[in-house]
């Protein structure tokens, strides 16, 4: 069993090596710090009314950007989470922008929003459904931290329990510009509002 | 679990979630499968004799994270424009025993409408959906439930990417993951078109 054991996970070695051979993009789940911060490219970022926003026109705040999509569930289990948090974010003068790449545009943003009682986030679109391959994200859902140079200083790989008191000081810091803090993200179902 | 399990299965996860696998030849890939469609039809793969086929595996009950295959799948077929007449896309699932058809028929919605979800069914359900995927040398592994009370919450990895074939059913190429939607099209448009 052991030698069996062992030859997979040579195998899987050989695998990881592989992957980064071949330029693949990594993936880990959790928090990511970028170092130094890294440009976002731009897209076409749509909002409820169809006008055009893009990220550079946010520049000079802080920008949580949450991809997701209707049809990808920890999405859907982390969206009301963020939802509650989204006020105090806004009073620290953090712009959060959901930004859904759903085939089905604003109706199926709606229509989600609705159904998960969702009172405060705005509805972002990406319109090409370009942020996949053009941020590095191919998976869902992914939250990227634009600081207010526009700049990526962090993502978040997977769904997190937003209003957890356990993420406040990323949050915070994030808000104020400070060095971001490594921390473990709270498991879903955690739920408490922030201090 | 100890430490090298630990170590060893998220090395494994890793490395099967990105599609990393065996390199296939195209005598492994005989591509033959017989399934039930999100509608409850019964087919094989001599249903889409004279069309390309783009095919990919997964699930789609995502615990954690969720994989986009199936949006640049249905990316590739706006590209594709009026060539995507002549392609079917098709999503197998490799967890029959969740992946219903009428949960795949849901699921699906969210996607290009042309694209055939397919799953077992019925006492063989398990032995038709890992037929499917043998034939087209896609790993997969279902892991026990991570808490007990809850057995039907359980992660399933699986090989990624596209598996191309040609009207003919015969294997072609297989896309790696993060291939663009673009250079897909183009690949797949050649297909079409009689091009290798």
């Amino acid at each position: 069993m052991v030698r069996f054991l062992v030859r997979i996970f040579c195998a899987a070695v050989i695998c990881t090596v592989g992957i980064t051979a071949s330029g693949a993009v990594e993936y880990k789940k959790g928090l990511i710090l970028s170092s130094p911060p890294k440009p976002v490219p731009e897209l076409e970022i749509r909002d409820s009314n169809g006008q055009s926003t893009p990220l550079s026109a946010l520049v000079g705040r802080p920008v949580l950007v949450n991809l997701w999509a209707s049809w990808c569930g920890p999405c859907v289990a982390e969206l009301p989470a963020l939802d509650r948090v989204m006020p105090k974010l806004q009073e620290l003068g953090v712009v959060v922008m959901p930004l859904s790449l759903d085939r089905g545009g604003k109706v199926t943003v709606d229509q989600t929003y609705a159904r998960l009682e969702i009172e405060n986030l705005p509805v972002f679109l990406d319109h090409q459904r370009e942020s996949g391959f053009a941020w590095e994200a191919p998976y869902l859902p992914v939250t990227l931290f634009v600081d207010a140079q526009g700049q990526e200083v962090a993502r978040f790989n997977g769904a997190v329990q937003w209003d957890s008191p356990a993420l406040w000081p990323l949050l915070d810091a994030f808000a104020k510009g400070r060095p971001l803090p490594t921390i473990t993200p709270p498991p879903l179902g955690t739920r408490a509002p922030p201090p | 679990m100890s430490v090298f399990s630990r170590f060893f299965m998220v090395v494994l996860v890793g490395c099967l979630s990105w599609g990393i696998a065996v390199p296939a030849s195209a005598q492994e890939i005989s591509g033959r499968f017989l399934l039930t469609t999100q509608d409850g039809q019964r087919v094989t793969d001599d249903v889409f004799q004279g069309k390309v086929r783009m095919v990919t595996f997964g699930y789609t009950f995502c615990p954690d994270i969720c994989p986009t295959t199936l949006s640049t799948m249905s990316e590739i077929m706006d590209l594709l424009g009026p060539d995507a007449a002549d392609v079917v896309p098709i999503f197998i699932s490799i967890d029959p025993k969740r992946d219903t058809p009428e949960r795949l028929k849901n699921y699906l919605g969210s996607f290009d409408k042309h694209i055939i979800g397919l799953t077992g069914t019925g006492p063989n359900a398990v032995a038709m959906t890992d037929a499917a995927a043998r034939s087209y040398n896609a790993k997969y592994e279902i892991h026990p439930p991570t808490n007990p009370k809850e057995p039907d919450n359980y992660l399933v990895d699986h090989s990624a990417g596209l598996w191309l074939m040609d009207r003919d059913g015969n294997f072609v190429a297989k896309l790696g993951y993060m291939t663009r939607p673009e250079d897909a099209a183009d690949r797949v448009r050649a297909l079409v078109k009689g091009q290798p």
